[in-house]
């Protein structure tokens, strides 16, 4: 038994253990003092409270907390030329009754759960400095659990009793090549923000306190000791509250990677330890391997998310993704690291062109410290590749979104493609610009300039998707789905978690807007209304400061009276104008482009007409199918009878040989007034030359593309195309023949030309040569 | 006069090595016949799969300065050692050691070696000098001694540890100088270890061999007994310090070669399903593997099927003309049992053992094995060497029946015309020709300066080369650890081969490229279509037209 513990405190003649128990703030506490050099006056033990019983330099308190002999948590101070150390030792469950006392020490189980070493750094020799907490430390942490991962961390102050920042940095670094955290650090950057030091629990070592479940942004805690994790947390200095400016890396210092920084900004006073506005990083400077690819160049992605009004509820998330380079540097301590500064950081974020973007509101607002994760191109292996141009294919996680509850737990798996119910995103996956924001008086809400379309989780399966049809700053097109593909995610697949994703939906509801034209199509019903009124609002920028922030507030604040997703027809009763519209009928073939809007009716015996004809030119309504279209060149609505599609479709091919490729120009005419979109396919016998999986050409519009072919074999081929129900014959292609090259041609291929077969010739005769003269020697 | 007797009687004495380098002339003429041809074919600027791959083994091991190290070769440590060793000596790097100079030593080592063997089966140094000739006419055994991989040396002392355990036996059991015979014998043991550390798999072969040997020796050791006493005592003791040293290598020396024992139960699990699927095909949960086909590449890699049948001829001459002699030896060894040599038995034991073991590679290489599906082809190469001897016998027993209708001039001259045509197709198909071939191991230096050019300049790009591997093996050689990182990191450019695909953002042009896609019946990629970026007068890299905002 004796041989299973380590004796870890030296015994002495004379050494004394003494007992307390009680309550601390309704935490049972059963304190055990062990004075090593000297006997425990009885008088003291009756007198003074039990942190007096001992001291903090040589003498050990191990503290239980339950309502038993069992030890939680044990601190040794021990004290040596250059002033006392504290170890403290957190107990494992199993073991909380195998720490014993034995007279000259206490007996500590062979490993522990967590160990840590806290020492005034060099020039200090007291736990206390003019009477206030010395923040000057030098700590060394031991995760036995974790493969005896070690780090040291320095603690510095700007003043005593006011902790400034702090630093971790992992030591013999077990495997370099893999993705862990290698370097930490938290400064408390904002001066105006102050430094409540927790009541700790031994008032002569005045870092440790004790509880269930830690409150960061309530009093500080330099050490806390969860009762019920049975944990020993260390935030120094803070942790993800206002004014903290932190860094978590992979990569040692001075190119630090991931979170660097992190930063936490106060701008209202009255939010107390509650930030207003978080800016994360997601950072991987040229050559970082953690990263997504490409490794050779910097991958930065930020992310800027602000509150509202209501403290610790996060409303609003702008993220960026592009290749900015890091090459500022800043000072922590004595370490020197790449980063845009506190006080930069977000102005530094908001102003950046950035190669592709999202924003993101929680119409509810989100609870936590880290801000919205949800729908940010952090951490995002897919963008990562399109913005860098390894991708030929935008990531489609943002137009179809992953559409998840409320309640979803939080896997970092699928974040960047998942969209909570009451969550609102946004999307511009070609930005190139510094981010701004407007608020629509479409809908009252705020919205990402330039954005291409977005996504709104509406819940219960349904949708609003938001399009930028004409590439100009606003949304055009909100568009109801009903989202109808539901499906079981397979049980292998992580990557696709959720039943439903927001793509292959019904349009339920429609309301685009363009150059003052706003269509709403309906069930059986379609409105126009010419309104006066613009579209465009004013641009006002990402919050970064207090006075952005303000505005913001201001802007969105407008946006109080933000309009019914569930019911877009209810908008059109805000615009002023003369207005036509048609129910009864049916509505298919909404197009909208960057030319205008296109619309295909089918109206009947009971179809009713009402509102304004000169917006037609004519009463319109007449029985059969016509297709009523704006025109923004013209800027002049039209109505015209419908005609079926008409396609002349010519291919045009150059000189064709077998195993090389040849470019082929598809050109397809419609003759009708209604355009058509279905699967094809184009084929040259058995060879598929293209495919899509829909085709569109609109009424009498025209098509041309162009792609290459590589038959496989000569001869001549029929092409033809299938186009939904169409099968189209264009004519036969020859296809010439490429030989193999053969003979002395290959004998001669490679860089030793006619030399090989001269070679093998000169090699063959002298064998031969040889083996006959050995022949006629040997007389064989 | 049966006609293995007559063999018997016209065996001559064992004849002392020869002493000039004019007796030695012809074997050291053809090894390196063989092995400049090989160099001087492609100007030394060749390469193949095992080659590339060792040389990525051989710069992980240079750069790790240990014998174990993440990613080093599991079968075996001596050959990257070997090699580092000699480019340390020399100065000579890996790529130039391996591309000019070691298929040279890979032909010398089996000329000598071989014929040193052959004439102690044989008895005979004019019969070794014929039967190390037919050796070379295998153009298996020639490709796989001349490429830059392991077996240049397993080939080669699996020939000496065969010579070390004959010539233990010879002076042994024949001669009874001790001296010699300990020395063969420390030979042997020495060899078999450098055997098992070079590879242990392919190393083991005549272990495996004189295991099997073993059993049929206890099954006749009635006969043994009575004619060779003590030979089955003496064969049970090399076989079991053979397994001994196996032991040691797996268990202390190189113990990260063990894993080779997962990879021998894998292949008995499966052998054991496929035969139970053969034999009971309702179950249907057997095979739980797909099976290979381990002859589809003689459908692909060659000029034309009529090709590869013409270039593979010799192979079945081997095989067969071997197989008959040897049956016709064994029968006559039955009928002459105290008169039959103890060297002759241990030929005719060793041909079938190594029968046997080639035999049961056919359907392990159907098996799917990660390992590979050319083990017969490997384990060809192996039970080979054992031929030549029989071949030898059996050729001297026609021409004697020849000889009374034909002239001895005309046969010479027959017999040497067959020979060069031989040798010309052993050369065509150990070099793996383009006359004959499809996968060419040759490349243009203007090809791998292109691909520098690419890989210089792009993080994780990627660039089609070719239709097969041709290229991204040449440029390992050029410069190892490039991108084909066998076992490496996933971060890096790529060099992408087979079917063209438009997902390559480059694709390099070259005639030769061109030339073999045609040969292979490949597409050449569409992306020649599009923007040419470089060209330094033979190849070309052709760039896709950017499809995003963020191509260039």
């Amino acid at each position: 038994m004796i041989l299973c513990h380590v004796l870890i405190a030296t015994a002495h003649a004379g050494a004394d253990v003494a007992t307390w128990s009680g309550t601390w703030h309704g935490h049972d506490l059963r304190v055990t003092v062990l004075s090593s050099e000297r006997t425990i006056d009885p008088e003291t033990i009756e007198r003074e409270p039990w942190w007096n019983w001992g001291n903090t330099t040589t003498d050990t308190y191990a503290f239980g907390f339950r309502d038993d002999d069992g030890v939680d948590l044990v601190i040794q101070f021990t004290s040596s030329g250059d002033g006392p150390t504290a170890t403290v030792s957190v107990i494992r469950e199993d073991d909380r009754l195998a720490v014993g006392f034995d007279g000259s020490g206490v007996v500590l189980p062979s490993t522990v759960r967590q160990l840590l070493t806290v020492r005034p750094h060099r020039g200090r020799d007291a736990w206390h400095v003019a009477g206030e907490v010395n923040f000057d430390l030098d700590v060394h942490q031991l995760d036995p659990v974790h493969r005896n991962v070690a780090r040291e961390i320095r603690v510095g102050a700007s003043a005593p009793g006011r902790p400034a920042w702090a630093t971790y940095e992992l030591i013999d670094d077990p495997q370099p090549t893999w993705g862990y955290p290698r370097f930490g650090a938290n400064v408390l950057a904002d001066a105006s923000i102050g430094y409540d030091l927790a009541e700790p629990i031994m008032p002569t070592w005045p870092y440790l306190s004790i509880g269930r479940g830690h409150d960061h942004y309530g009093p500080n805690r330099p050490l806390f000791y969860d009762i019920g994790s049975r944990r020993l947390e260390h935030f120094w200095v803070g942790f993800h509250v206002a004014g903290m400016y932190q860094f978590n890396s992979l990569s040692f210092p001075p190119a630090v990677d991931f979170e660097s920084p992190y930063a936490f900004y106060r701008f209202e006073p009255s939010f107390g330890a509650y930030p207003n506005l978080v800016v994360r990083s997601d950072r991987w400077p040229a050559e970082s391997p953690f990263g997504p690819p490409p490794i050779g160049t910097p991958r930065t992605a930020m992310r800027l998310s602000w509150t509202e009004d209501e403290p610790g509820r996060w409303r609003y998330s702008f993220s960026g993704i592009g290749d900015q380079v890091v090459d500022e540097q800043i000072s922590v301590g004595d370490v020197v690291l790449n980063a845009i500064g506190y006080d930069a950081l977000p102005s530094w974020t908001a102003m950046q062109l950035w190669k592709a973007v999202t924003f993101v509101e929680a119409t509810e607002g989100e609870g936590g410290s880290e801000g919205l994760y949800d729908y940010s191109v952090e951490d995002h292996y897919a963008i990562s590749r399109w913005v860098s141009g390894l991708a030929d294919q935008r990531p489609d996680g943002f137009e179809a979104p992953y559409l998840t509850t409320q309640s979803a737990p939080y896997d970092g798996s699928y974040t960047p493609a998942s969209l909570r119910e009451g969550y609102r995103g946004a999307y511009a996956l070609a930005y190139n610009r510094v981010p701004s924001l407007y608020v629509s008086p479409i809908d009252q809400r705020v919205h990402l300039a330039y954005a291409d379309g977005g996504v709104w989780n509406l819940g219960h399966d349904h949708v609003l998707r938001t399009q930028n049809a004409t590439g100009d700053a606003y949304i055009d097109c909100w568009i109801r789905e009903r989202i109808d593909e539901v499906h079981a995610p397979p049980e292998s697949d992580r990557s696709d978690p959720w039943s439903t994703r927001a793509r292959n939906g019904t349009a339920v509801e429609r309301l685009c807007v363009m150059d003052g034209q706003i269509l709403y199509v309906g069930d059986e019903h379609l409105v126009i209304v010419q309104t006066t009124d613009r579209h465009e609002a004013t641009f006002f920028p990402v919050p970064h400061d207090h006075t952005s922030w303000r505005l913001a507030l201001l802007q969105s604040g407008g946006a109080a009276a933000a309009r019914d997703p569930w019911h877009l027809w209810t908008w059109l009763d805000a615009f002023v104008g003369p207005r036509w519209s048609i129910a009864n009928a049916t509505v298919e073939a909404v197009t909208v482009t960057i030319d205008g809007m296109h619309v295909v009716v089918g109206a009947a015996e009971d179809t009713i007409v009402a509102g304004d004809s000169s917006i037609l030119g004519h009463e319109g309504g007449e029985t059969g199918r016509y297709v009523i279209a704006f025109d923004r060149r013209s800027g002049v609505w039209t109505s015209e009878a419908a005609t079926p599609p008409a396609l002349t479709v010519t291919l045009d091919v150059d000189t064709v040989r077998a195993f090389h490729p040849t470019t082929v120009v598809l050109t397809i005419d419609n003759a009708g007034t209604m355009g058509v979109a279905a699967p094809a396919t184009l084929r040259a016998g058995d060879d598929t030359i293209a495919q899509w999986d829909e085709l569109r050409v609109g009424g009498a519009g025209r098509l041309e593309a162009r792609f290459a072919w590589t038959p496989r074999q000569p001869g001549e081929r029929l092409v033809t195309l299938d186009y939904g129900e169409h099968a189209l014959t264009l004519g036969p292609v020859t296809v010439g023949s490429t030989p193999r090259v053969t003979g002395f041609a290959a004998l001669t291929l490679s860089v030793m030309g006619h030399g090989a077969p001269l070679a093998l010739i000169v090699l063959t005769l002298l064998l031969v040569g040889m083996c006959c003269a050995w022949i006629m020697v040997r007389n064989i | 006069m049966d006609h293995g007797a007559q063999y018997m009687i016209r065996r001559q004495d064992a004849t002392p090595w020869p002493r000039t380098l004019a007796g030695l002339g012809p074997i050291i003429g053809l090894g390196v016949t063989f092995g400049a041809y090989f160099v001087i074919r492609y100007a030394g600027m060749w390469s193949e799969q095992d080659t590339a791959v060792f040389i990525n083994i051989v710069a992980g091991m240079q750069e790790a300065g240990r014998l174990t190290y993440p990613g080093a070769y599991t079968h075996g440590y001596a050959y990257p050692l070997w090699v580092t060793t000699v480019t340390g000596m020399t100065g000579v790097d890996a790529s130039t050691l391996t591309q000019l100079y070691t298929p040279l030593i890979g032909t010398l080592f089996l000329a000598l070696f071989s014929f040193a063997v052959f004439r102690r089966l044989l008895r005979s140094d004019k019969l070794g000098m014929a039967a190390a000739f037919l050796l070379f006419l295998v153009p298996e055994v020639v490709f796989t001694v001349a490429r830059g991989n392991h077996e240049k040396l397993t080939v080669t002392l699996t020939l000496l540890v065969i010579l070390a355990f004959l010539n233990s036996f010879v002076e042994g059991f024949e001669r009874r100088r001790w001296v010699p015979f300990a020395a063969w014998v420390v030979v042997f043991y020495l060899t078999t270890f450098t055997l098992l550390t070079l590879n242990v798999l392919f190393g083991a072969s005549f272990l495996l061999a004189s295991t099997l040997m073993l059993v049929l020796a206890i099954a006749t050791a009635r006969y043994l007994k009575a004619h060779h006493p003590r030979v089955l005592k003496r064969v049970t003791l090399q076989v079991l310090g053979s397994w001994l040293v196996l032991a040691l290598v797996m268990l202390h020396v190189s113990p990260q070669t063990s894993s080779n024992v997962a990879l021998v139960g894998t292949a008995a699990e499966r052998l054991m399903a496929l035969a139970l699927e053969s034999t009971s095909p309702t179950v249907e949960e057997m095979p739980a593997f797909t099976v290979s086909d381990p002859y589809a590449a003689t459908q692909t890699d060659w000029a034309s099927p009529v090709v590869y049948q013409v270039l593979t001829v010799f192979r079945w001459i081997v095989v067969l003309f071997s197989f008959g002699t040897w049956l016709m030896l064994l029968a006559s060894s039955f009928r002459l049992l105290a008169a039959i040599p103890l060297l002759r038995i241990l030929m005719l034991v060793m041909y079938g053992a190594y029968g046997f073991l080639l035999a049961l590679t056919i359907p392990v290489d159907f098996l799917n094995l990660a390992a590979g599906t050319n083990l017969q082809v490997r384990m060809y190469t192996y039970a080979v060497l054992v031929t030549p001897p029989l071949i030898v016998i059996g050729f001297r027993l026609v021409t004697a029946r020849l000889r009374r209708f034909l002239s001895t001039r005309l046969l010479r001259t027959v017999g040497v015309g067959l020979f060069a045509v031989a040798m010309v197709l052993s050369l065509l198909k150990a070099t793996l020709d383009p006359t004959v071939s499809n996968r060419w191991l040759f490349y243009h230096p203007a090809e791998v300066q292109a691909m520098r050019f690419w890989d210089m300049r792009h993080d994780q790009g990627s660039m089609w080369v070719d239709p097969e591997f041709r290229l991204r093996y040449a440029y390992v050689m050029e410069y190892p650890g490039g991108p084909l990182r066998v076992g490496g990191s996933t971060f890096g450019n790529v060099f992408g081969g087979g079917p063209a695909s438009a997902a390559y953002a480059h694709a390099l042009h070259s005639p030769l490229i061109e030339s073999n896609g045609v040969a292979w019946s490949r597409a050449l990629p569409a992306q020649y279509l599009e923007n040419r970026t470089y060209d330094n007068g033979y190849a070309s890299i052709y760039q896709r037209l950017p499809r995003t905002p963020f191509q260039r």
